[in-house]
């Protein structure tokens, strides 16, 4: 430094120190920078700072930490206004000028002078409020240049009212420095968006509304410009009513799912997103959760159709609109699938279940994926017997031609079956092993699918012409901005194809398919296995490196992969350099890369996928539909920055559904497609879990899928309770046997009068040889026949375990409880039902809630009445609740496995229907009986009749609005039971 | 004669009933519908040795087919008025028993439980068939033999075959015959070309691997000969199979429609 420069530089010190002594330390201690500074650019900053010091000495602090490059660019009026502008806030408020000085010279030359004008007359508002807080708060609003240089001087008001509002959770300081640089770019309706719909939510949530504040415009980061401004507009319309919760569930994924919708749908999604926070804004949380599966079911134009159909539907029924735009209903899903040349799945699971059945000899379990490809994913665990599929294929022209696909496609997982990929022992798990390559899964698809699918065509010739015919529209859809796996089928396509159609081909493809295919070639041999398809595609995989940023290492995120390269606009696999990023689309944002991603990801999801037991890397299908599932999200700090950079966040996931729904298969067991009765598989146990719908009266509707029942096993108690009720009731065991064999199903009747049959009625045939001899026509009625009186009815007790059958009803039953007596009455019917052979079965019920629906088999209708089954009547106890409603609905489809010509259902119960959410109203009844009474019915017209008994007195009241007049009965005492179920048998059943 | 109703050997079974027949020992075939099991007994009818004359033509099988209502009296025989008389008519398996031929009770299981004790006496040793509308004791010919036939994927609880009845015959299990061997059978009964009588045979096999799960019966050969015959005659072969097979095994639409498809996918 030039010995000048250093005078000057200590003069100046000198002379500041006398009034700003800090900024004349922070001078000196910065001798070694400004040591390199250009004379020229040193001379000026130290110029200023006179004239600063001078005229505003408050700003001397500020000038003193500036930085001097920054000055080489200001001209002096822009200076001297600023200074001015220091001066007079001084004369009111010195430390108010100091702030300003502190907070606004960074942003002197970027800034215009108006905007500083303007923000210290907001600092001047917050000042006004008088007391040392608002001070404060003006202080520390305009040392956050932050928002001076984000937001437009028009939001500055709205944004600084915020912060007392939410002082409890943000400190103003921290609020004041926590504003998201990220909305700096957003256009202004879209910052006011965003700040209104903090204040909005302050109210009420200031937790939530905090979150907005810091998190959310990061997590929007990815979203295209039109689309995250019509959702925030939506959002800070609809927030008024909606209730935070839901909004907080769905929040840390916000991005992820709106980011889901594939850019065709955006304009309608943008429409679709305005009407429902306009005129149902209660539905938009729903809405948003299952905002990746509706773009996955529907293209734009039937979620245009879709959407105006829900928004008629609020019109009427706000409850079921909610429901309709969570996909909750039935309704909702029939219009979403109403495309008429959609192939949907749940309508052809029954077709093509026994289709692959019989193609490869095993059970087919379907279950439902996102999109359409060649490459569809291989089983975890093939002993399950499932197979993956999408949940409807539209992508060519007609219904035919889709479902001709979906055949296709069908046969293709059965291919596998057949030709052994599932040979090698945990095929997923090894192709997923640390070590391997990440893209390996996928290559896999690749090579074996054409494997698999030569060697079919070689099998089934009609197969072969159904390939010939859908390769070529397959192909049709390649795009060379498609996401990398949809490359991956086009490739498989082309190698499948023939000499014509490669010529066809694009040219990138053929590019790559020059490198590919003659590698698949040695695939098509007879006697190529899985193993070789696993080696071809190692040898492949180097070929395909995915983004060099991701970590090789982390294999199990393999799965992410698609999703990442889809989301980021992944590396090219094109080989002929085109870039494969999406074109830009209307004024988009750049999307971050994701630089830090493999440790923060680990991060996140190592914690989540500790927790659970069967997790190896979710697939971004399960990662929606956990989201979809309601899965509760905690928020943690610190995990912010994930989210900024994905806008996929799981940090904890509670609930079981995560087995059950991945694996969404669809069992039917009625044999009707699309009918309730859904049965899953679950992963680990052996119990099934089934699906059924509820009606739920207020929406006027059915809830999809709303209840989840299991079958579990009674503990047995040794036939004890059985052998001793007997010999109690020892008198009355007798009584019963006689009654029942008075009218005996072997019984046979004589009809006469036939004209053929065994034997001779000898009356008749004195009468025509009388006749005959009168020259009569003698009638040649002269036989006799005996017919056995056919019985053939079926009859199932459903007995209600209720908590409540805990009680005793005091005297009269000597302190039995409820539960005793009901047992006591099953065992007398039992050993009358087994004399005389009737088919009976016997199930009892309970659950606590929706999700927990309890089934307890104690005797089917194939079983007899052995020492388990006796067994299993003495084990019965009281449990929980009594949702009515889900229980007959599986014992109707128990009783739809009966071949006889006369089922009966007769339910045994102590009161009324009621559940922890039977209905969301906790006071009321009338869900529980309306649901009860709509399964009812269902029995009904299944060709089912029920029968209610209770010995509840209060009967009467909801039994009348359930069941017809004359099918239920209201017994008045309970020890009457035993001796009088009987008798109710008898007249119902055998009299029938 | 006539030529012997063409029968193509599975297993051992026609090594089995000889044997049987040797020692007159009654026979219990077992197995689904229409794999064979009628033309079976009527090709080992045609070509068993006779050991005596029965003097009354050359009634070799007498078949009657079981149900419900079949009643004693539908076995045995009855009174039937003609005019002025009142004449006894032997029922089939009196004919069978006077006579010496084979008598084979299609589906037994169908019949009611007091039919189907008749025929215990002549199951042991003694072959007595007791008439006693009539008072008679008869004595069975020395070349009747008892066969029955039953499904065992019928039973239900109520329709079965009781022990007493059912451990006095000796069984013989049949089956689909294999597709190469069912392919025999369909090219020579329906006439078909051989490529196209392995197709079938190959239908078949896949459809019946949907019973194997318990949805119903699998498709008997019978029906594939049936839609073998139509292919002959110039039907296209999945029309052939559809009214054939799918829409004759089925009324339930959607495995109708899982059925055209397998038989899209074999016969292209």
């Amino acid at each position: 430094m030039t010995s000048s420069a250093r005078s000057s530089v200590e003069q100046a010190a000198a002379r500041l120190a006398g009034q700003a002594r800090g900024a004349a330390a922070a001078l000196r201690g910065r001798l070694p920078e400004l040591a390199l500074l250009a004379p020229a650019v040193l001379a000026r900053w130290l110029d200023v700072g006179e004239r600063v010091a001078t005229l505003a000495p408050e700003a001397s602090a500020a000038w003193a930490e500036s930085d001097p490059e920054q000055l080489a660019g200001l001209d002096d009026d822009t200076l001297l206004a600023f200074v001015g502008l220091v001066r007079e806030t001084a004369a009111c408020a010195p430390a108010l000028a100091v702030a300003l000085a502190r907070g606004t010279w960074s942003l002197l030359g970027r800034v215009p002078g108006s905007g500083i004008a303007a923000a210290l007359q907001e600092a001047f508002a917050i000042f006004a409020e008088g007391g040392w807080r608002a001070e404060r708060r003006a202080q520390l609003f305009l040392e956050a240049s932050a928002g001076l240089g984000t937001l437009p001087p028009a939001l500055l008001d709205r944004w600084h009212r915020l912060a007392p509002k939410l002082a409890r959770q943000l400190d103003e300081t921290q609020f004041f420095t926590a504003l998201p640089a990220s909305v700096g770019r957003w256009p202004e309706a879209s910052q006011a968006a965003w700040l209104d719909l903090v204040h909005a939510l302050a109210e009420r949530s200031p937790v939530l509304a905090t979150a907005v504040y810091r998190e959310l415009p990061d997590a929007l980061a990815p979203l295209a410009r039109p689309l995250r401004g019509a959702l925030l507009a939506a959002l800070s319309q609809a927030a008024p009513a909606l209730e935070p919760a839901e909004l907080a569930r769905a929040l840390p994924v916000l991005g992820a799912l709106v980011g889901s919708v594939p850019r065709p749908s955006h304009a309608v999604v943008r429409t679709m997103l305005a009407d429902v926070a306009a005129h149902c804004p209660r539905a938009l949380p729903g809405l948003l959760r299952v905002l990746p599966r509706l773009s996955d079911l529907a293209n734009a134009e039937r979620l245009a159709a879709w959407s105006r159909r829900g928004l008629a539907l609020a019109a009427e029924n706000g409850d079921a609109a909610l429901a309709y735009f969570a996909l909750a209903s039935r309704t909702s899903l029939q219009v979403l699938h109403d495309a008429p040349t959609a192939a949907v799945l749940d309508e052809l699971q029954g077709e093509l279940r026994r289709y692959v059945q019989m193609l490869s000899a095993e059970p087919a379990v379907p279950r439902a994926v996102d999109g359409v490809r060649l490459r569809l994913p291989v089983e975890d665990d093939p002993a399950a017997h499932g197979m993956a599929l999408p949940a409807l294929v539209d992508v060519l022209e007609t219904y035919e031609d889709n479902a001709r696909l979906f055949r296709l496609l069908a046969a293709i997982t059965t291919g596998r079956r057949e030709f052994g990929t599932y040979a090698r022992v945990a095929l997923v798990a090894s192709l997923r092993a640390a070590g391997e390559p990440p893209a390996l899964e996928e290559l896999v698809l690749l090579t074996d699918g054409y494997r698999v699918i030569r060697r079919l065509a070689e099998r089934y010739p009609g197969l072969a012409a159904d390939l010939a015919w859908a390769a070529p529209r397959l192909l049709a859809r390649a795009l060379p901005t498609a996401a990398p796996h949809l490359q991956l089928d086009a490739l498989l396509t082309l190698a499948l194809g023939d000499e014509a159609l490669r010529a066809r081909a694009p040219f990138w493809l053929r590019a790559a398919a020059a490198l590919v295919l003659p590698a698949l070639a040695p695939l098509g041999r007879s006697e190529a296995t899985i193993d070789d398809s696993v080696a071809v595609a190692r040898a492949l995989a180097p070929l395909f490196a995915p983004p060099p940023d991701l970590n090789a290492g982390d294999a199990a995120f393999a799965d992410l992969l698609p999703l990442l390269l889809d989301e980021y606009g992944g590396d090219t696999v094109t080989g002929d350099g085109s870039d494969a990023a999406a074109a830009g689309d209307e004024g988009d944002d750049p999307p971050a890369r994701p630089l830090e991603l493999p440790d923060d990801l680990a991060l996140a999801l190592g914690e989540s996928l500790g927790e659970l037991p069967d997790v190896a890397g979710l697939s971004p299908e399960e990662l929606r539909r956990l989201i979809e599932a309601g899965v509760d999200l905690e928020m943690a700090q610190g995990r912010g920055q994930l989210a900024q950079q994905l806008g996929l966040f799981v940090t904890q996931l509670l609930g079981k559904r995560l087995g059950e729904r991945a694996t969404l298969a669809a069992l039917d067991q009625a044999g009707v497609g699309a009918a309730p009765g859904l049965r899953l598989p679950h992963r680990d146990h052996t119990t099934a879990v089934y699906l059924y719908d509820e009606w739920d009266y207020v929406i006027g509707d059915y809830r999809r899928d709303w209840c989840r029942l299991r079958e579990v096993a009674v503990t047995e108690d040794a036939g004890v309770f059985y052998e001793h009720t007997l010999a109690r009731h020892a008198e009355l065991v007798p009584e019963i046997r006689r009654h029942f064999q008075l009218v005996r199903p072997e019984a046979y009747r004589t009809l006469r009068g036939l004209e053929d049959g065994e034997d001779f009625d000898l009356g008749a045939v004195v009468d025509a040889r009388a006749e005959l001899r009168a020259r009569r026509t003698p009638s040649p009625k002269l036989y006799t026949k005996r017919v056995r009186q056919e019985r053939d009815v079926a009859t199932l007790f459903l007995v209600d375990l209720s908590a409540s059958t805990d009680e005793s009803p005091g005297a009269a039953t000597d302190g039995a409880r409820i539960i005793d007596i009901t047992r006591e009455a099953l065992v007398l019917m039992a050993a009358a039902l087994e004399e005389i052979g009737d088919a009976f079965a016997i199930y009892g019920f309970s659950g606590q809630g929706r999700d927990n629906v309890e089934f307890f088999p104690v005797k089917g209708f194939d079983e007899r009445l052995t020492p388990a089954v006796k067994g299993r009547i003495g084990g019965l106890a009281p449990r929980g609740s009594t949702r009515m409603g889900t229980a007959l609905r599986h014992a109707v489809t128990k009783l739809k496995t009966v071949t006889a010509a006369s089922r009966h259902l007769l339910l045994l119960s102590d009161g009324f229907p009621q559940d922890l959410d039977y209905g969301q109203d906790r006071q009321s009844h009338a869900y529980g009986i309306r649901d009860t009474a709509t399964a009812l019915r269902e029995s009904q017209a299944a060709g089912i009749r029920p029968f209610c008994i209770t010995v509840d007195a209060a009967g009467h009241d909801y039994l009348r609005e359930m069941c017809d007049p004359h099918a239920y009965l209201v017994i008045d005492h309970v020890a009457d039971l035993p001796r009088e179920l009987p008798k109710i048998y008898q007249r119902l059943v055998r009299a029938s | 004669m006539l030529d012997a109703p063409f029968y193509l050997p599975v297993g051992d079974e026609v090594a089995l009933f000889r044997a049987a027949w040797e020692a007159r020992l009654p026979v219990l075939l077992k197995g689904p519908t229409g794999c064979g099991k009628t033309r079976f007994i009527e090709h080992m009818a045609h070509v068993l040795p006779r050991r005596a004359s029965n003097g009354h033509g050359d009634e070799r099988l007498v078949t009657v087919a079981c149900h419900e209502d079949l009643t004693g009296s539908d076995l045995v025989g009855r009174y039937l008025i003609k005019g002025d008389e009142t004449v006894w008519i032997d029922g089939p398996l009196t004919r069978a028993v006077r006579h010496g031929a084979i008598c084979y009770l299609d589906e037994v299981v169908e019949a009611r439980k007091d039919t189907v004790v008749l025929i215990h006496p002549l199951t042991d040793h003694r072959r007595l068939l007791p008439v006693d509308k009539t008072g008679e004791l008869l004595e069975a010919h020395p070349d009747f033999l008892l066969v029955l036939s039953f499904n065992p994927g019928y039973q239900s609880v109520l329709k079965d075959l009781k022990h007493s009845t059912r451990q006095r015959f000796v069984a013989i299990d049949f089956g689909y015959p294999p597709r190469d061997v069912e392919a025999q059978v369909i090219a020579h009964e329906s006439g078909v070309e051989p490529r196209r009588a392995l197709d079938l045979a190959t239908l078949g096999e896949k459809v019946r691997h949907l019973s194997a799960a318990g949805t119903g019966e699998g498709v008997s050969t019978r029906l594939l000969i049936y839609a073998g015959q139509l292919i002959r005659l110039g039907i296209e072969p999945g029309r052939a199979c559809s009214v054939a097979v799918s829409h004759a095994l089925s009324d339930d639409p959607e495995s109708q429609r899982a059925i055209d498809d397998v038989v899209g996918a074999i016969f292209g």
